[in-house]
């Protein structure tokens, strides 16, 4: 998942970013309300969390601009005021979520795994593929019962792939998803990164399951439904 | 006790001897004109009865007749009242000889002594059998037939005592006594019972009032008083009233803005803190990044410890637990530790200071208590002042008299917005879009107390100018030997 992290707070922004970042998530982050919003603009994030109280222009500001831009990212909503009023004026003006300060980091964390569940229509954290059960929360899959170990960027394309059965991923956006602005990306990252993560479950006695679509990306599929061979 | 009980008793104890004495005199003036009614009738019967004594060879004799006069009769007859009288006849040795006595008497006597007992006027008495009486008695001279030759008197001295029962006097002076008691009283429970009523309807708006009041809360400070149309003497009560309750319901908001503010600024700190460390303790970590965490952590604390103890000093400042000692000092020393302390943030964001005050600038007030002030002013400068621009501290009058001082410290900021131009001084009040990492937030609001509690006085405006606002922070000293 790519998450973009508006705060002022310099040790707050850092440390969520790490938090997230070994979570298994893309961060970008930005300091103040006028490049949150240039980032919010310019790429496609899952979940965006934003401060209220921001430099330049304030969290509801940005949000403001965002939804009348058309952006449909998730927004968690981050501030310190704890008011009543406050939070109504955030959800009304299109947060979906609202976390004051201060909190903790496993809410945090849990809270942007929901909702981009929801933003993709998942009502169980339990997604499935087959015989693979993948948990978003606890961030574990299971073949048959069975815990397979993946790396944190294995998981997040399994994921990303789950929340999107059956439906052709492009190369590019799959990139943009896992990787942030921080990470080096090579041309066949991506291919790379879904070959590991096919053999670690073929490894584990999964059928295939990860398609490659030529020219287009990758898809993720039920074994029934399986398309003929790659 | 009530006011209405208080004023029912004043009123009760003002009427009730009035009453009383009215009461008395009109009986005592009722029973004089009796008793003078009654005393002119037994005048007359005394006449009559002198008019019928005669001498008759020699011896003092009565004319009495049954039919003149049957009052005097034993049992006095239909439509005569009983009376009574006695006839004596004085001696030379003050002795009394009966002469004739009514029938009325029977075997009784209405003068029981000598005759120097007999009182000049009329007097009651009772007589033998119980019966009220009141009496009159005349002496007087009948003169002697025939005239004896030689010494003796000329004239025989006789003494006629005339009574009759007071049942005429008593009776209605009975009644009167009677019905003037049955009067007072009523009047008296009338009287009670009808002032407790006007009271209660006279007093009926201070229980509106009270009633208005007592539904006063915290949360319905704002909202003045209403009780009703009030009369003249409590309507001037109820605008105080509700001039305090403005006055409360302020400073209430005041101090709520300044405990959600409160709130507000340790939340982030506390929030930056607690995600540190949790994602620190997530899993295990190089030597040197826990190093860096634990910097880190102790950097908030740092801060939290300021935050903290700029709250105490401003509670103790505000309530006046902060005494000031105002001396005469130079400022400069504060000023350039002030300026050094901002050098950094004013660098980072290429502030400039422009100082335009002569050294050394005397003022009057307590330097330590002043110290935080100007410090918080000019970090003040340096955190909100637009990046490449200019502070610059003038003081006015130019020179360096000893009349009062303002020392000024202004800078541009388009971070400030028209509307709150005038809640610049509120304690952590601060513009969202001027916010910076490392502020304490108490800022302007921390200065102004201190300059206050020091002696000086702050003030705060904002002018547009340009597309942003002319931010000038001013603190005036008084003029030195002006004291405190």
């Amino acid at each position: 998942m790519r998450i973009l992290i508006v705060e002022d707070s310099t040790v707050l922004r850092d440390s969520l970013s790490q938090g997230l970042r070994e979570a298994g998530h893309a961060v970008d982050s930005a300091a103040d309300g006028r490049r949150g919003l240039l980032f919010a603009q310019t790429t496609d994030y899952d979940v965006i969390i934003l401060d209220w109280m921001l430099p330049e222009l304030s969290g509801i500001e940005v949000l403001e601009k965002i939804r009348a831009k058309g952006v449909a990212s998730s927004v968690l909503m981050l501030t310190a005021r704890d008011a009543l009023d406050d939070r109504v004026h955030g959800l009304n003006t299109g947060a979906d979520d609202y976390l004051v300060k201060p909190f903790a980091l496993r809410e945090l964390l849990a809270r942007v795994t929901a909702l981009s569940r929801r933003r993709h229509g998942a009502a169980s954290p339990v997604l499935r593929a087959g015989p693979l059960a993948i948990d978003v929360v606890a961030r574990t899959v299971r073949l048959d019962g069975e815990p397979i170990a993946l790396a944190p960027r294995q998981f997040a394309i399994l994921e990303y792939l789950a929340l999107r059965m059956g439906r052709p991923v492009p190369r590019a956006e799959l990139e943009e998803h896992l990787y942030d602005d921080r990470s080096q990306v090579f041309s066949n990252a991506v291919d790379s990164a879904v070959c590991a993560l096919r053999a670690t479950l073929e490894e584990a006695g999964c059928p295939t399951l990860i398609h490659t679509r030529r020219k287009v990306g990758y898809v993720l599929t039920e074994p029934e439904t399986t398309p003929g061979s790659p | 006790m009530t006011i209405r009980a208080r004023l029912t008793l004043m009123l009760f104890c003002t009427l009730a001897p009035v009453m009383v004495a009215a009461g008395l005199g009109l009986y005592l003036f009722v029973r004089t004109a009796l008793h003078n009614r009654f005393d002119d009738g037994l005048a007359t019967r005394v006449e009559a009865l002198i008019a019928d004594t005669e001498v008759y060879d020699g011896r003092v004799a009565f004319d009495f007749d049954d039919e003149a006069m049957p009052q005097y009769e034993l049992r006095a007859r239909d439509g005569h009242t009983t009376a009574f009288f006695e006839l004596y006849e004085l001696t030379d040795d003050h002795a009394m000889r009966i002469v004739e006595r009514s029938r009325s008497l029977a075997d009784r006597s209405i003068i029981s002594g000598s005759a120097a007992d007999v009182p000049h006027g009329p007097w009651d008495l009772t007589l033998r059998g119980g019966l009220d009486i009141r009496a009159l008695a005349r002496t007087f001279l009948m003169p002697r037939d025939p005239p004896g030759p030689g010494t003796p008197p000329p004239e025989h001295r006789l003494l006629i005592v005339v009574a009759a029962p007071r049942e005429p006097v008593d009776n209605p002076l009975h009644a009167l006594a009677v019905g003037l008691f049955l009067a007072g009283t009523l009047i008296t429970v009338a009287g009670v019972l009808g002032v407790r009523w006007a009271l209660r309807r006279g007093l009926a708006p201070i229980d509106h009032l009270a009633a208005a009041v007592g539904a006063v809360h915290a949360p319905t400070l704002g909202t003045p008083i209403d009780a009703g149309p009030l009369p003249a003497e409590l309507a001037p009560i109820r605008d105080r009233l509700n001039d305090l309750l403005a006055r409360l319901h302020a400073a209430f908001e005041r101090e709520r803005r300044f405990t959600t503010a409160a709130a507000h600024e340790l939340r982030t700190p506390v929030a930056e803190l607690r995600t540190l460390l949790e994602v620190s303790a997530a899993r295990p970590r190089a030597p040197e990044e826990t190093a860096r965490t634990l910097a880190s952590s102790l950097g908030i604390a740092e801060r939290l410890d300021a935050l903290v103890s700029a709250l105490l000093r401003l509670a103790r400042v505000e309530s006046g637990r902060e005494r000031a000692d105002a001396e005469c000092f130079d400022i400069w020393p504060l000023l350039r530790a002030a300026l050094a302390e901002a050098h950094g943030t004013a660098a980072a964001r290429r502030v400039r200071f422009s100082v335009q005050v002569p050294e050394p600038l005397l003022v009057m007030a307590d330097a330590e208590l002043l110290a935080p002030a100007v410090r918080n002013i000019v970090m003040n400068a340096a955190e909100y002042a637009d990046e490449d621009s200019a502070v610059r501290i003038t003081m006015e009058p130019p020179g360096n008299g000893a009349a009062d001082v303002a020392l000024h410290f202004s800078n541009i900021s388009s971070g400030v917005r028209p509307e709150a131009m005038g809640r610049m001084g509120e304690p952590f009040w601060r513009q969202e879009a001027a916010r910076s990492a490392p502020h304490l937030g108490l800022g302007l609001s921390l200065a102004g107390a201190a300059a206050s509690a020091a002696g000086a006085r702050l003030e705060i405006g904002a002018v547009p100018e340009g597309g942003a606002a002319r931010v000038t922070v001013s603190l005036h000293f008084p003029a030195r030997g002006a004291g405190a």
